[in-house]
């Protein structure tokens, strides 16, 4: 099989090594650096797994509250010993302000996947909230609603 | 040690300027793509900020760089799992847009061809020709033994060589 010759080889690598140095530096991580920085993120990689988890949690929780109202009905106990459903909603709902409170301080440090899969449990949450049924949920979940619509564009770099 | 004050942050800023372009580069060379090599770069300089005072005690700014780049490098593979060493497929053509993008005047058929190969052999090959690592670094980075990286490296280059032989298509 033909090969570059090795002298020849040598000279283009040695060529490569050179201009590599000369490579600029991209005006589009910078800022992203100083955002990171500016909140003291340690890491970037590490940091929005935290987020994730919590609005993992946040889902556990609302789709935890989503059952409980369908079986209510049928099991008194459950019935008289669980929040009113107006009141569980709220705290559901409170528990997700926070989720997307996380998810908004890392927008510009972490990485776009991250945001993505952030954003998308956190829709996922919003959806078992909404999807117990109850026509009293809070501001806050309007508030979530319209929030989670622009994350989107705001984070596409 | 304490979070550098505010009085370091443009000297930070030079530095990335100086020596981002060339950190980004070895990234999208490692990682095969732009998005990945600017998340990488990014995390490169964070930590090169959080551990600032170390590079005032040390005299080169790129070795100091480079060595938080590689770690970056390796945690970035060890922490996910959808990145096995073994089942990675070579990067181009993406990675050729991305560099030419960074190097106008890239020598591109040097450029694909390393593009084209295996992704662990292309980590050994970038970190040891082209950035200088030395054998023992790179493979406690890798996790791989001194003897493997020399039969990538080995093969590494007689894959080029071929490549790029006149009439390779």
């Amino acid at each position: 099989m033909p090969e570059l010759p090795e002298e020849e080889f040598d000279e283009r690598l040695r060529r490569l090594r050179e201009y590599s140095t000369h490579a600029r530096a991209s005006d589009d991580v910078l800022p992203r650096i100083r955002a990171a920085i500016e909140h003291e993120h340690p890491s970037i990689v590490r940091r929005p797994v935290g987020a994730v988890m919590l609005a993992a949690a946040a889902v556990l929780i609302a789709v935890g509250f989503a059952g409980g109202r369908l079986t209510a009905p049928a099991s008194p106990a459950i019935a008289t010993s669980s929040l009113h459903p107006a009141i569980a909603v709220q705290e559901s709902g409170t528990r997700l302000v926070t989720a997307l409170d996380a998810l908004s301080a890392m927008k510009d440090s972490a990485p776009a996947s991250i945001r993505e899969q952030s954003r998308e449990v956190t829709l996922v949450a919003l959806g078992a909230v909404l999807a117990a049924g109850s026509a009293e949920y809070p501001d806050e979940v309007d508030a979530l609603l319209l929030a989670a619509r622009s994350p989107r564009q705001e984070n596409t770099r | 040690m304490p979070p550098p004050q505010s009085q370091h942050r443009e000297a930070f800023e030079a530095l990335y300027r100086q020596h981002g372009g060339r950190v980004l580069l070895m990234f999208v060379r490692l990682s095969g793509n732009r998005a990945d090599a600017e998340d990488l770069t990014q995390e490169a300089f964070v930590r090169a900020w959080n551990s600032w005072e170390s590079f005032r005690s040390d005299s080169s700014a790129s070795t100091w760089l480079h060595t938080i780049a590689i770690r970056t490098f390796a945690d970035w593979r060890r922490q996910s799992l959808r990145r096995p060493w073994e089942s990675e497929e070579p990067v181009e053509p993406e990675a050729n847009a991305d560099v030419r993008a960074l190097l106008p005047g890239a020598d591109i058929d040097l450029e694909r061809a390393i593009a084209r190969l295996p992704a662990q052999m292309r980590a050994a090959f970038v970190l040891h020709y082209i950035e200088g690592f030395s054998l023992d670094e790179i493979a406690e980075q890798l996790g791989k033994s001194i003897g493997t990286i020399k039969a990538q490296l080995h093969a590494a280059r007689a894959r080029l060589r071929s490549i790029l032989a006149p009439g390779h298509h």
